[in-house]
């Protein structure tokens, strides 16, 4: 490793953003992620990761912009939406859970895609960007002064969502606990399972919205699954595994930055690599930890 | 021929003709085994294996992008057993992760050498599909159709009962692999016609709605080739109607629709026909209690009281009511309703303890629902009892004799 990479990237400014940008982004799937993962949801965080696209087209005609809560609204709903048909198909027979899936989020992507060539000229949202996002060209984009600081309007919009995660963490930790593990003790205490299911659901499909511009539909789902996936190898406990989530959010947020740097590659794709290489650290040590 | 090959929509249309028949036959395998995803999963996971072919081979070789796809799905399906057997990790959680671990590492590699060529692999491009992938689809598509009804036995046996299978001597493990790699094939393919997030629509949608026509294997097969056929060619058709509007996404929507239509108005548990049943149902139970209703009337010679037209219609249709009241096959079909209301009233009172007062309204719901057969049951296991709890008469058995 050459040390030159290390100076450029704490010398550029821009790299900064987008690494704290990227760290947001992952904190803020991380959060929800983790109680998809232990609920057994993970692939309804990999449906709304996708179906959430035409939420954010609608959203984009009727404001204009990337940054309002129309759109925030839209996707939201859709990916609610989503989950909903396919809990209804799969209640009313005939329709497996999984084969439901795969036919209700490929409908809504594919509605997202046509409805953003139909108005490509009014939206203006790279269909790239969709499948592999673009944090390198959003971190140019709009600029908001806070504090005297000049700050790139994306690492607001990820940090808000982090803040987002966090705060339904804070706010109904222990609901969320419960309904994970002991969903007739959360009926039987009255804490409303399903609101909290749809409240979770609710947060993953507005955490996906901020993903979508740093790494796209389908590596968000890795975003969802990644963090909490290591926490869940190495330790036994929620609130440890929210702790080392932030922790890989930290360090697979500056790897993929390095990686980025170094290959001359995507860097979204780069922090999911990262990550991976990081999970394959923690299991290895979770073989050997088994094994002694 | 040669011009309609030629002509774009023409080589379009036949690769979603092509395409439609593969998808069709092997997605019915995919989803009466409960893989849906895990197809979800391989689309994803080949794209590595893609971009290193496209990368590798600049003048696209179809065989060197087709062979490294397999060794990158392959891979795929090899560490998503691996985290499965060695850590706590749910199948679910596993499946995700390989999906958008390996399609990151893709995209990494999609960003790094900038391949020609791999748009068509991520956003789907039926144009893409040229002479060479054409000849290749024609040929995977003869190999499935010629395979799979050849081996169809065989791989519906490896499919829902591999112990069995295995007992009988079939080369499981074979079995699996070639169905596998079929499968990879076809993905791959398709890739190219939808895009790598849509090749879930053209595998699961048509055999998922496939399952609303037929309930048998062989049926299903034939069902979703011919609606993945007709959702690719509508797909391709629109799409060059309107140009520039993607062939991918029209592609996976008309097939939705094809689902959309097959879970409305299919045979086999469609909604129309559900409705149907329900609404048959109900009306045969409003006719039932009314014919009771007059039963009791004119065995106590009193007035049976107003009916509604609507129900006096349907009761004279099925011949129960005739000019001058209730016929015989009225009157036996009122009997052997009172008799299966009297002896679960009197099973209820005697086998599951419950008091007389409490039996009348779950006997009224019961009585619609047991048969003859049932009903000789009850009769035997409560010793032939002639008298229910509330003391009124069980009316025998018909065939039996007794009073009118």
């Amino acid at each position: 490793m050459n040390w030159e990479i290390w100076q450029d990237l704490l010398q550029s400014p821009t790299s900064l953003w987008l690494m704290l940008a990227s760290a947001f982004t992952v904190m803020a799937c991380g959060v929800p992620g983790t109680f998809l993962v232990v609920r057994r949801m993970s692939l309804a965080g990999d449906a709304i990761s996708h179906s959430v696209l035409p939420g954010i087209v609608i959203g984009f005609l009727i404001s204009g912009t990337l940054d309002s809560p129309w759109i925030l609204g839209g996707a939201a709903l859709s990916g609610w939406l989503t989950v909903m048909v396919i809990g209804w198909l799969h209640r009313s027979g005939s329709v497996r859970e999984d084969a439901a899936t795969g036919i209700v989020f490929t409908a809504m992507f594919a509605i997202g895609v046509v409805l953003l060539r139909l108005y490509a000229g009014k939206v203006d949202l790279d269909p790239d960007c969709v499948l592999f996002g673009n944090l390198e060209t959003a971190i140019h984009g709009a600029r908001v002064g806070v504090f005297g600081l000049d700050v790139p309007q994306i690492v607001l919009v990820t940090g808000g969502a982090a803040v987002l995660g966090w705060a339904m963490v804070g706010l109904i930790y222990h609901r969320l606990l419960v309904g994970s593990f002991d969903p007739s003790l959360a009926a039987l205490t009255g804490q409303a399972p399903r609101r909290t299911e749809s409240i979770l659901l609710g947060v993953t499909a507005l955490v996906v919205v901020a993903a979508f511009q740093t790494v796209g539909a389908v590596m968000s789902v890795a975003l969802l699954v990644l963090p909490a996936a290591s926490g869940l190898l190495m330790c036994r406990r929620v609130p440890a595994i929210l702790g080392a989530v932030a922790g890989h959010a930290v360090i697979s947020s500056i790897g993929g930055m390095v990686i980025a740097t170094w290959a001359g590659c995507n860097l979204g794709a780069s922090v999911v690599i990262c990550g991976a290489v990081l999970l394959v650290l923690v299991w290895a040590v979770s073989l050997r930890k088994r094994n002694r | 021929m040669i011009d309609w090959f030629g002509s774009a929509v023409g080589s379009a249309l036949t690769a979603a003709l092509l395409l439609g028949i593969s998808c069709g036959v092997l997605g019915t395998f995919v989803v009466a085994r409960r893989m849906a995803l895990t197809g979800d999963m391989l689309s994803h996971a080949v794209l590595p294996g893609v971009v290193a072919g496209l990368v590798w081979s600049t003048t696209r070789t179809p065989l060197v992008v087709l062979g490294c796809a397999v060794v990158a799905g392959w891979l795929g399906s090899v560490v998503m057993q691996v985290i499965l057997r060695t850590t706590r990790l749910k199948p679910d959680a596993a499946l995700a992760l390989v999906l958008s671990v390996f399609f990151a590492v893709g995209i990494a590699m999609v960003s790094r050498y900038q391949p020609s060529g791999v748009q068509a692999f991520l956003f789907g491009q039926v144009a893409a599909i040229d002479g060479g992938d054409l000849k290749l689809l024609v040929w995977v598509t003869v190999v499935v159709l010629l395979l799979v009804p050849w081996g169809f036995r065989v791989l519906r046996l490896v499919s829902f009962d591999p112990a069995f299978a295995r007992l009988l001597g079939f080369p499981v493990r074979w079995v699996e692999a070639g169905f596998f790699l079929m499968l990879t094939v076809v993905i791959v393919i398709a890739m190219q016609a939808v895009g790598v997030v849509l090749v879930s629509a053209m595998l699961v949608t048509p055999a998922a709605g496939a399952r609303f026509w037929s309930r048998s294997l062989s049926g299903m097969v034939w069902v979703s080739c011919v609606l993945a056929v007709l959702g690719g060619m509508v797909g391709v058709w629109i799409s060059s109607v309107r140009t520039g509007l993607p062939t991918g996404p029209l592609m996976a929507l008309a097939v939705t629709v094809c689902f959309v239509v097959s879970a409305w108005f299919g045979p086999e548990g469609g909604w129309l026909q559900r409705r149907l049943r329900v609404l048959r149902e109900r009306r045969r139970i409003a006719g039932e209690d009314v014919l009771k209703r007059m039963w009791h009337a004119e065995q106590a010679g009193g007035d049976a009281g107003g009916v509604s037209v609507r129900v006096m219609k349907d009761l004279k249709a099925r011949e129960w009511v005739g000019e001058g009241g209730l016929t015989e096959a009225g009157k036996r079909h009122a009997r052997g309703l009172v008799r299966a209301h009297r002896l679960w009233e009197t099973y209820l009172t005697e086998r599951a303890a419950f008091k007389p007062d409490h039996v009348h309204d779950e006997a009224e719901r019961a009585e619609h629902w047991i048969d003859d057969e049932q009903k000789r049951d009850l009769a035997e296991k409560l010793g032939f009892p002639e008298k229910d709890p509330h003391g009124s008469p069980i009316p025998p058995e018909e065939g039996t004799g007794g009073a009118e």
